[in-house]
């Protein structure tokens, strides 16, 4: 604003001073013509004198003529008359003359000097006709008296006409008078006035300098500091002349910035001519440029890279002419330059990524829709306390219906509180919140539930503008196989632990060998090789030869033509051989190994205990072999050979009691009743026995068997005793299953004969049930390898047993009654539950004494 | 009741069930002639004789020494001459692999030797009354074993 001052007063004043120079030359010129005037007037006064002077001249001369005639006259006296009479007249026509260029001007004082002409030719007639008349005579004739008359006439005219001059003189004076006073008065006014303006002007100017001054000052200081800290270069040069033509610029004045740009001191450049200071300035037609500027007064400008001081800069110059000299202002364009190429580099980085931008956008868009990730916009919701309690849902992508089955405009402006409730119990709530108030993205990988699914989740939760975005992958898959992969990673540490304790326990030591012996230095063996030799490590050199030198000489053919064939054929090594350590031990060694080239590679093992072992395992072999060629002959002597003695002691007793019972005493029939019946039992304990031992498990003997046909068999075989006991058997639901079926047999025959057996006596009664149970559904404690079981319920409403016995009674001879009051071997329930584990089933039971037993049968389904 | 003597043979190496065998048969009201023979090669050999009336029922028993039941069935049954002979297993054994072997291998009935004389006595009644033709074709693994 100041600056605009600076530039705008100047012009108002130049208006202005304009204005009061013209007022000035206006005022002295009025006060020179009031002057002239003033002049005239005083002139015109002293004209009207002079006449008024001239006049009574005149008229005295005429008096003096008149006087002069008379007194000659009277003295007749005529030769001096005559003299002085002509010296009057010439007076008298000198005075009128100039009396006559006098009034000149004035028509009414020339009419009256024509008359006084007139009459002064008659006067000087008259006076001439005086002077001729004798002179002696005393007296005079009339005529001579009327002569002397009409001189008096003639005077008196002129007198009156002197008069009218007077007067009209007097009235000319008069007037002139009062002319010059009104002029004395103005002028000096005028004068005045004149002074008082100039006075004014003058100290308007003296102001307006002196503030124009002041403000010259500040604008100086202030280009100069302009000129200090402008980022422009500006220099001013005067030509250098030589031989009236200009062959260098001297540099006058140069602002502090060159000291930045061209890394000159100023003081040390001023005075010096540019050729020296700007080097560049030769090339590339600048100083033509230059000088052309100043001698056809035309500005350039100039635009190029300069080397100054080694370094590239871009110099922008304008050239301006000046009168001495030119003003040279640049600038050091080359960070704009450089920013120039930056930005436009930029500009196209920023194209590119726009381009990229929208193609990414696009690519969003198609990935958004078609991407199996959930993608979901969450907005925070807060409470009073400016605290977040719940989460909005702005955006959710459609793969949500594919997850938890919800739509997602359906779901949208809901809380996840209402949605998703578990999210504010899994700590998933939290970590959303925590990724908005520490505005940082957070990972995470959590469960869910979905539809009685469980799926693993994988998400990323960044924070978006005022929310979050939450991208979940569906990780079920992964987590499976990572599960899988830690697993298997479980078990590699493990087999690698073993692999290392293996190593330290296995006795392995590794070689490689060439076969050849010509390369010696390429064979090795492992430290721990030598020490299976009982050898400290490098004891001897790792060649084969000298290995070979341990081997057993009995295996040592055996071990060449081994290797031999193996090394034509290229084939892989195992050869299992013994050797002989240092300390004179024999160890067994195998050895393991292929051919590259003429290398074998491989590891070797001490054996020794596997060798033995397996000879021992031989030894147990062979032993158990023997031991079940026992069992069998065991087996066949019970059942052959321990059944045929009893079978007889029967068979003769049966042919004594046909024949011969009667010549007995009573006694001896006592007895002979006893060995009957102990025979008996020997011959069912044998039996039983038999058949227990007979329970085996074979795959090929199960078979798909119908239960309700077994047990109408087992009904069928157990008839007599059924219809004695009068017992009522009742069976339902019972299943198809796959089973031994003489097995089934045998196991419902015990159960059916135990339960008539051990019977009330009113209305005895056994219920046969059956259910299909899954696994998860059995309360029962067993092994349970199958998914679902058959649970066989056989109910009595026998004697029953207490409880605590429940799992004794399946034990074999374990028997709860005495003999004489059931029969019984103890053997039947122990069949039934070898062939129900044969089954890979289960079998208990519950009674309580008085009220009945319950036998309960799982049976795989 | 067959009106001609129904020539029965029987190998078996118990003195003591040869005798009862002997005893029972002679006090079935069925007329026959049985030849007793000690082992599985006594039968053998004796059946391969030329010029012999065959039997028209082999009682055998199992566990023989030089030869026993298992063999002579096989024999008999890789034999044209002896084919079609009616076999009869008589046991001890009851074991279901025994049962099994001979049923498989072409016996036409089991019997479990019995605990007392009189069901001996019932069960060669009942073996004798077979018809054996109807037995051989219908042979079954149900009825192979002779309920007593």
């Amino acid at each position: 604003m100041a600056f605009k001052k600076i530039v705008s007063s100047p012009k108002l004043y130049v208006v202005l001073l304009i204005f009061a120079t013209a007022l000035l030359i206006f005022i002295g010129s009025i006060s020179y013509k009031q002057i002239t005037e003033f002049k005239k007037a005083g002139n015109l006064v002293t004209h009207t004198m002079e006449v008024e002077k001239e006049i009574n001249i005149l008229f005295s001369i005429y008096a003096q003529m008149e006087s002069a005639q008379l007194k000659n006259l009277l003295r007749k006296d005529t030769v001096v008359y005559a003299s002085t009479f002509e010296k009057y007249i010439q007076k008298a026509n000198t005075s009128l003359d100039s009396l006559q260029i006098l009034v000149s001007d004035n028509s009414v004082q020339q009419t009256h000097l024509t008359r006084i002409r007139e009459l002064q030719k008659d006067l000087i007639s008259s006076l001439k006709s005086i002077a001729e008349s004798p002179k002696t005579r005393l007296k005079f004739s009339s005529a001579e008296r009327s002569k002397i008359d009409s001189v008096g006439y003639i005077m008196a005219e002129l007198n009156q006409r002197k008069n009218f001059m007077l007067t009209k003189e007097e009235m000319l004076l008069k007037e002139r008078k009062e002319t010059y006073n009104s002029y004395a008065f103005f002028t000096p006014l005028m004068i005045l006035l004149l002074g008082i303006f100039a006075m004014f002007v003058f100290i308007v100017s003296f102001i307006k300098i002196n503030t124009e001054r002041k403000n010259r000052s500040k604008a100086e200081a202030f280009l100069e500091s302009v000129m200090a800290n402008t980022e422009n270069i500006i220099n001013y040069y005067e030509p250098i002349y030589k031989e009236d033509e200009i062959v260098d610029f001297n540099l006058v004045y140069a602002n502090e910035r060159n000291e930045v740009d061209f890394d000159v001191k100023v003081k040390d450049i001023i005075g010096k001519p540019i050729s020296k200071i700007f080097p560049f300035v030769l090339l590339n037609g600048e100083y033509e440029k230059l000088a052309s500027s100043y001698n056809e007064k035309v500005v350039h400008k100039l635009s190029r890279q300069v080397l100054v001081n080694g370094k590239k800069i871009w110099l922008e110059s304008i050239i301006r002419p000046l009168s001495d000299g030119i003003l040279v202002i640049a600038k050091n364009i080359t960070y704009e330059k450089e920013s120039v190429v930056k930005l436009n580099s930029l500009n196209d980085q920023l194209q590119t990524q726009y381009e990229e931008l929208k193609e990414t956008d696009e690519f969003l868009q198609n990935v958004i829709k078609s991407t199996n990730n959930v993608i979901s916009y969450f907005e925070p919701i807060f409470n009073d306390a400016n605290k977040i309690i719940d989460f909005e849902i702005l955006y959710t992508n459609e793969e949500i219906s594919n997850t938890t089955g919800d739509d997602p405009n359906e779901i949208l402006h809901k809380p996840i509180s209402k949605v998703y409730p578990f999210l504010m119990d899994n700590g998933v709530f939290e970590i959303f919140v925590d990724c908005i108030e520490k505005n940082k993205p957070i990972e995470f990988d959590r469960d869910y539930v979905f539809n009685g699914i469980k799926m693993w989740f994988s998400s990323y939760v960044i924070k978006t503008g005022n929310g979050i975005c939450v991208t979940s992958r569906n990780v079920s898959t992964l987590k499976l196989n990572e599960q899988k992969l830690l697993e298997v990673n479980d078990q590699l540490k493990i087999q690698n632990q073993i692999l290392k304790d293996a190593k330290t326990i296995a006795k392995i030591g590794s070689y490689r060998w060439n076969v050849l012996e010509n390369e010696l230095e390429l064979s090795t063996i492992s430290e721990n090789l030598y020490v299976l030799l009982g050898c400290t490590p490098d004891e001897f050199k790792p060649t084969h030869e000298n290995f070979k030198k341990f081997i057993h000489p009995d295996d040592l053919i055996h071990y060449n033509s081994n290797l031999k064939e193996s090394f034509e054929n290229q084939t892989s090594v195992d050869f299992t051989y013994r050797i002989i350590t240092k300390n004179n031990k024999i160890k067994h060694f195998r050895t393991i190994g292929n051919f590259q080239e003429n290398d074998l590679l491989g590891v070797t093992q001490d054996v020794t205990s596997q060798v033995k072992g397996a000879q021992k395992l031989k030894e147990k072999n062979q032993e158990l072999k023997r031991s079940n060629e026992e069992l069998e002959s065991f087996n066949r002597v019970a059942s052959h050979d321990l059944q045929e003695p009893i079978r007889k002691i029967q068979m003769f007793i049966s042919r004594i009691a046909e024949t011969d019972l009667d010549k007995l005493s009573d006694k001896s029939k006592d007895y002979f009743e006893k060995i009957s019946s102990s025979s008996e039992r020997m011959r069912m304990l044998i039996r039983y026995l038999l058949s227990y031992s007979r329970i085996n498990k074979s795959s090929k003997d199960f078979n798909i068997v119908n239960l309700t046909e077994i047990i109408e068999k087992v009904q069928e075989d157990l008839d007599t005793r059924i219809k004695e006991s009068g017992i009522s058997i009742i069976m339902d639901n019972l299943p198809t299953l796959n089973a031994i079926p003489f097995q089934m047999e045998q196991l419902f025959n015990n159960l059916l004969s135990n339960a008539i057996k051990y019977r009330n006596a009113e209305d005895p009664k056994i219920i046969i049930d059956c259910k299909k149970l899954k696994r998860s559904e059995i309360t029962d404690d067993f092994i349970k390898k199958s998914k679902s079981y058959y649970r066989i319920s056989v109910l009595d409403n026998g004697i029953g047993f207490d409880q605590e016995h429940a799992e004794k009674i399946f034990e074999l001879f374990q028997r709860l009654h005495q003999n004489n009051e059931y029969s019984g071997t103890g053997i039947g329930l122990a069949i039934c539950k070898k062939i129900v584990q044969n089954h890979n089933g289960h079998i208990l039971a519950e009674s309580e004494p008085g009220k009945g037993s319950s036998f309960c049968i799982y049976l795989p389904a | 009741m067959a009106l001609h003597t129904l020539n029965i043979a029987l190998a078996d190496d118990d003195e003591d069930d040869r005798l009862l065998f002997k005893d029972a048969i002679e006090e079935i009201k069925i007329k026959t002639k049985l030849s007793l023979f000690t082992n599985g090669k006594e039968l053998m050999d004796y059946l391969m004789l030329p010029n012999i009336i065959l039997p028209e029922v082999i009682f055998l028993d199992l566990n023989m020494p030089v030869k026993n039941g298992m063999e002579c069935l096989k024999e008999i049954r890789n034999n044209s001459k002896l084919r079609d002979l009616s076999v009869a297993i008589y046991s001890t054994s009851s074991s279901e692999k025994d049962i099994e072997e001979t049923f498989i291998s072409g016996a036409n009935i089991y019997i479990n030797k019995p605990n007392s004389f009189g069901d001996l006595k019932s069960a060669i009644e009942k073996v004798l009354q077979l018809n054996w033709q109807y037995q051989t074709s219908a042979l079954n693994r149900d009825n192979f074993l002779l309920r007593i």
